[in-house]
């Protein structure tokens, strides 16, 4: 029984994730692409919760529905601004090139990964957050200090690309 | 003097350096580029002179144009018919470069006449010094490509250009047969050489070598203005008439006599190419004289002449008498430039080419009568003079050979004897007609009359020592064929004085009572017209569809039609670089998707 | 397998997104969502499938968090240039930025 709802868990997550991510694409109203974005993202912090990855799913959320989608927010408020009362819209160029490409991509990538099928295995246990700090503090140090440096340098460019007129 | 002979090649390389040297400087040799011209034909006649006296053959040679295991040799020799052939050459041109002085005093462009004339001399005598066919072919297609420069020197006027072209196209269809015998040969043999060749002909079919032997005839056709190729000739008198003399009377219209003596021994050995040469010299050689008959124009007269004796020189080399051939071809080089040079004095003197305005001339221009009166004697065939012997030996021959087509070659010389007879009282007696002042055309112009009209009396006893220096046995007289042509020449002669007794008159009188058929005489047969109408134009017709259809609609269509596609292409490219980021980013996806697609299905 | 299926879904929809959305935000936002795609296939794989490189404890999730931290780089990133672009050009629709076509 317990299984089954996993299950179903499994395939709210799918579909939920789905419907933001065709949302952001689709829609025409730029609260609810940003609201989609929202979905989409909380959907994803549950599928690493069904992966038992706790502590990703805590920073895809911090992260993502706490920094990327303020920013984006703040991103439309700012590049939209106010024009009239009206929410401002977006459009899209719809065309079957690009569902074509879009449409052979999964193909070709479904039809590359399906060998693997046969060896899949459902493994959902946690390490806990100590073996992440472990790893993270120990063998990854370098890729540890290597984001943060990133980090940094995309803060500074931040501040140069966006804050040019105040110079 | 061995030492010229010893370096022949210096016979091709001084005229070529003296053509460039009167070519790129004539601007500043000015007045002095006539007499280092004479230069060129000095050093011919002097190596000539040279090897006649010179003991053995002198050879030297390279290999060249390698081709696997062969070779093309090329390289010059000296002997006995080189010799002879380039005396004359030499002689005639240093004649001709002297009288050019006189004739062409005031003309523009005369460093180029002049380079032409050196290039010429320098062309016919690789021509002749050649040690194999190669040799023979490069000169072969440089003196008519001089030609072509010469008669076409009036390049202005309209006549001149074309008779310059048609003098090149229609020895160019001869050159092509000269062309197919060198490439069976080749094939047949693997020789060129001279020598090597004949060594190897005589393992050849009797098949294969008539064959070659006619397809070297043909190109001796077309240079040597035989039937029917002979249509170049009469429009090449569009030249300045030294020109005339030089290259189409006495040497270059002679290769083709020189080219079937050289290669005789090949000739030799088949019966049905002599046949052939015989039947067309014969032909030839009666037909034109028929035709100089009627000729107005004093230049037109001597072209047909020229190519009757030409016809007379094939005539023998058909029965054998290759020695008569190259006789005939010396003293008639000798008597026909001297005409011509005649004819050039005159033309200089009255200003008109035509015979009916001229006349009584003997009393104004003593020298050139004088010396016309002696080459037309000689070219008539009156004892003692050059034509009389060497005519004799290939009447002689022709007889022995075949007795219809001698008759016919004593035809032709009553004709020569008529015609000249002719053109002589038309000219140089009676009352002058003219509304110009005739006049010698000083020294430089009566010099070489002279210094010709010496060789054109007395070359006929020379007949010895030319078959001497070509190691064949001497005809000696015989005296019923020469009494005989005698007196064909004698009745000739006194048949245009009496046809002819009161001058203009009788000329007027003449064309009237021969009405159509002297107008048939006059126009050739229509031959010109005939090959105009069945060959000229259809291959005209045919290049102008070739033209209009597989040029202009496939050819250049194709051609444009590529540059109209580029910027349609350059266009549809373009719009890929649109500038719009997603569409770089879709092709880029598809870039991916192809790629992918690759990878899944292993390439297959 | 499912995962796959879904997870390459996302992606594809998310480059059907960046490809068509006429508004440089939504573009961004599209970008994201493929991100996101690409983020679950990796986790769901490596969740899933028994090899030695996805055994070793917490480090799916270590390369997860370097994958976050790197996409937040990115977005902060992109957006500044968003923002940069529209107010030099007086507009944020990509069709309309076509300084750089030939």
């Amino acid at each position: 029984m317990n299984d089954t709802i996993v299950q179903i868990m499994w395939w709210v997550l799918a579909a939920g994730a789905l419907a933001g991510a065709v949302t952001v694409v689709f829609s025409r109203d730029v609260l609810r692409m940003a609201l989609g974005l929202g979905g989409f993202l909380v959907a994803l912090a549950g599928f690493y919760m069904y992966y038992a990855l706790p502590f990703l799913a805590t920073v895809q959320v911090f992260v993502y529905v706490g920094g990327v989608l303020v920013l984006i927010l703040f991103g439309i408020m700012l590049v939209h601004r106010s024009e009239g009362d009206a929410r401002p819209g977006l459009s899209s160029r719809h065309d079957p090139g690009s569902a074509a490409v879009a449409v052979g991509i999964l193909a070709l990538v479904t039809s590359m990964l399906w060998p693997l099928r046969d060896v899949m295995t459902e493994r959902p246990a946690s390490a806990g957050t100590k073996a992440i700090a472990d790893l993270l503090l120990g063998d990854l140090l370098p890729h540890f200090e290597a984001a943060g440096a990133l980090l940094l340098i995309a803060l500074v460019a931040v501040i140069v690309i966006a804050g040019g007129d105040d110079r | 003097m061995t030492a010229l002979v010893e370096n022949a090649w210096l016979v091709v390389a001084v005229p070529f350096g003296l053509a460039l040297l009167v070519g790129l400087t004539g601007r500043i040799l000015r007045g002095a580029v006539p007499w280092v011209t004479l230069l060129a034909p000095l050093t011919v006649l002097a190596t000539g002179v040279a090897a006649l006296s010179a003991e053995g053959e002198h050879a030297d040679s390279v290999r060249w144009l390698f081709a696997g295991e062969k070779a093309l040799s090329f390289g010059w020799s000296v002997d006995g018919l080189t010799a002879i052939m380039l005396t004359v050459v030499g002689f005639v041109a240093t004649m001709v470069v002297l009288f050019s002085i006189g004739y062409m005093h005031g003309e523009s462009g005369l460093p180029r006449y002049f380079a032409s004339l050196s290039l010429f001399t320098g062309s016919m005598a690789l021509l002749l010094v050649a040690d194999g066919l190669v040799g023979l072919f490069v000169g072969w297609e440089l003196v008519g490509a001089c030609s072509y420069l010469l008669i076409g020197f009036w390049f202005r006027k309209p006549s001149a250009a074309a008779a310059a072209v048609k003098a090149f196209l229609t020895t160019r269809v001869g050159d092509v047969g000269l062309l197919l015998g060198l490439a069976l040969l080749w094939r047949e043999t693997g020789q060129l050489g001279y020598s090597a060749v004949f060594e190897a002909a005589e393992a050849l079919p009797v098949a294969t070598v008539t064959t070659v032997a006619i397809l070297l005839f043909v190109g001796a056709m077309g240079k040597s203005a035989q039937f029917p190729l002979h249509i170049w000739l009469p429009d090449a008198m569009e030249g300045p008439t030294p020109v005339s003399a030089l290259i189409h009377a006495a040497t270059m219209v002679a290769a083709g006599v020189f080219l079937v003596a050289r290669m005789w021994p090949l000739y030799e050995l088949s019966e049905t190419a002599q046949t052939v040469i015989l039947v067309i010299g014969v032909f030839t050689a009666l037909a034109s004289a028929t035709v100089a008959c009627a000729q107005r124009d004093i230049k037109k007269v001597l072209a047909y002449s020229t190519i009757s004796q030409l016809g007379f020189m094939f005539a023998a080399l058909g029965a054998g008498a290759w020695v008569a051939a190259i006789f005939h071809l010396v003293t008639h080089a000798a008597f026909k430039a001297l005409l011509f040079l005649g004819s050039g004095s005159v033309i200089h003197g009255t200003g008109t080419q035509d015979l009916r305005e001229m006349g009584g001339l003997a009393k104004k221009m003593p020298v050139t009568a004088l010396t016309w009166v002696i080459g037309s004697l000689a070219l008539a065939g009156v004892a003692p003079l050059a034509g009389f012997f060497s005519k004799d030996e290939v009447i002689h021959a022709v007889l022995t050979r075949n007795t219809i087509a001698g008759l016919a070659l004593l035809a032709a010389s009553l004709l020569t004897a008529f015609y000249i007879t002719r053109a002589t009282r038309l000219a140089f007696f009676g009352e002058y007609r003219g509304d110009g002042h005739p006049h010698e055309g000083g020294l430089v112009m009566s010099v070489p009359l002279i210094a010709l009209a010496v060789p054109a009396a007395t070359l006929g006893f020379a007949g010895h020592f030319i078959a001497e220096r070509l190691h064949e046995h001497a005809e000696s007289l015989n005296m019923a064929v020469a009494a005989g042509s005698l007196a064909v020449a004698a009745v000739g002669i006194g048949f245009g004085l009496i046809t002819y007794r009161n001058g203009a008159e009788s000329e007027v009188a003449v064309e009237n009572r021969m009405g159509k058929t002297w107008e048939t005489l006059r126009g050739a047969y229509g031959f010109d017209a005939a090959v105009s109408a069945l060959v000229v134009r259809p291959v005209t017709a045919i290049c102008q569809w070739l033209y209009d259809v597989i040029d202009r609609k496939v050819i250049d269509a194709s051609v444009e039609s590529t540059g109209r596609w580029v910027p349609l292409l350059g266009r549809l490219l373009s719009s890929l670089q649109n500038g719009d980021a997603q569409w770089y980013a879709a092709l880029l996806g598809a870039g991916v998707v192809g790629l992918i697609a690759l990878l899944v299905t292993g390439g297959r | 397998m499912n995962i796959v299926v879904v997870a390459t879904a996302l992606f594809s929809v998310g480059l059907y997104g960046v490809l068509t959305r006429r508004d440089l935000i939504a573009v961004l936002a599209s970008v994201e969502v493929m991100l996101g795609g690409a983020s679950v296939l990796l986790v769901g794989l490596a969740r899933t499938i028994d090899m030695p490189a996805t055994q070793l404890p917490g480090g799916v999730e270590s390369v997860g968090v370097l994958i976050v931290v790197l996409a937040a780089a990115e977005a902060a990133v992109a957006l500044a240039v968003v923002i940069a672009a529209a107010r030099a050009l007086s507009t944020s629709r990509v069709d309309e930025m076509t300084e750089v076509g030939g």
